[in-house]
């Protein structure tokens, strides 16, 4: 089942609800602070939002748009 | 036969019995015929009639059948003597006793088993029903799992999402690469108002019984609602791996 993903200036809609960036809730095993971003696989990556960090895949679209490349779905995520 | 008194007759000396004959004057609204009547008569006439409530007379042990059905009746209730108490509180009466302070669970012991590749992969899903948990309270999770197979490293995390599926899930924890055998990846919580407050849900552990000065993550938990936990693992090699079971115990505030 395909999920559309709809971005606003800083963060995103997803299945009725807002998620707002954030890199409060991203750290790696250091503890530093990451961006707001970590892509976990070729096809999946965990984004930190203000809801808590969200996994999303290549199974979502984004403005209607399927993606084969995650780094392009990370583009096409973060830049409104 | 001279005339005699009734009182002059032999004493019957027994019941009215059905064949036995009366003499009786009826009244015809101008004077007296005199007819016959048999005790049977006079017995179904008299039978019709009952008793008022009240005016049994008697022994009650006497009715042994009633007696009985008296006997069998427990006695009445009375609190902390034949009925027990709940933390002290008596529950006789009408109305809702609250008992609060409890825990409350949900354990899966199914085994889950699955040959994974290098790549996060969904290994269990398991739905938490509305209402299992309540908003408030503290929050154990366990969850026991292993490569059964193979030495490839495992790390799992544990998520929550409103369907079993991953996409569109919110990250609870991640513990480490585990390097062989079995680990138990557990986090302790707090869920007030239906958000958890626990560890990172990216710093790397199985345990979180670790000293203080590391990050904390907020995520909600609508526990009216049914909820998926869902267990993923990601290996460095493929491997079979699986959980052998899930706790998730919440202690009511």
């Amino acid at each position: 089942m395909n999920h559309n993903i709809t971005t606003t200036e800083n963060g995103f809609n997803f299945q009725d609800e807002s998620y707002t960036f954030s890199t409060t809730q991203l750290f790696d095993e250091n503890e530093n602070i990451i961006e707001s971003t970590s892509i976990i696989s070729t096809e999946s990556v965990l984004i930190a939002t203000d809801k808590g960090v969200i996994y999303l895949d290549l199974s979502c679209t984004i403005k209607d748009v399927e993606y084969t490349d995650i780094n392009l779905f990370v583009e096409a995520l973060t830049n409104f | 036969m001279s005339n005699i008194k009734i009182s002059q007759l032999p004493v019957k000396g027994a019941n009215l019995a059905a064949a036995d004959l009366l003499e009786v004057s009826e009244f015809t609204g101008t004077g007296y015929v005199s007819k016959s009547i048999t005790g049977q008569e006079i017995i179904d006439a008299a039978s019709g009639g009952g008793v008022d409530w009240g005016d049994i007379t008697g022994t009650l042990s006497s009715q042994t059948d009633l007696q009985t059905a008296l006997d069998a009746k427990q006695d009445d209730l009375v609190s902390g003597t034949n009925i027990k108490t709940i933390n002290g509180s008596s529950v006789l009466g009408s109305g809702d006793l609250v008992v609060g302070g409890g825990m409350r669970k949900y354990v899966n012991t199914t085994l889950q088993t699955a040959s994974i590749t290098p790549g996060e992969t969904l290994v269990g899903s398991y739905l938490i029903p509305s209402n299992t948990f309540v908003s408030n309270g503290s929050f154990e999770f366990l969850i026991k799992a292993g490569v059964s197979s193979g030495s490839s490293s495992l790390q799992a995390k544990l998520y929550i999402n409103t369907s079993s599926t991953l996409t569109g899930a919110t990250l609870i924890a991640t513990s480490t690469n585990n390097l062989g055998a079995y680990f138990n990846f557990v986090r302790n919580a707090i869920l007030s108002s239906n958000v958890i407050s626990l560890l990172g849900s990216t710093f790397q552990t199985n345990i979180d019984y670790i000293n203080g000065g590391y990050s904390q993550s907020t995520v909600a938990f609508d526990v009216t609602a049914n909820r998926y936990f869902l267990v993923s693992f990601t290996p460095s090699q493929p491997t079979t791996a699986e959980i052998r079971g899930v706790k998730f115990v919440q202690y009511e505030s």
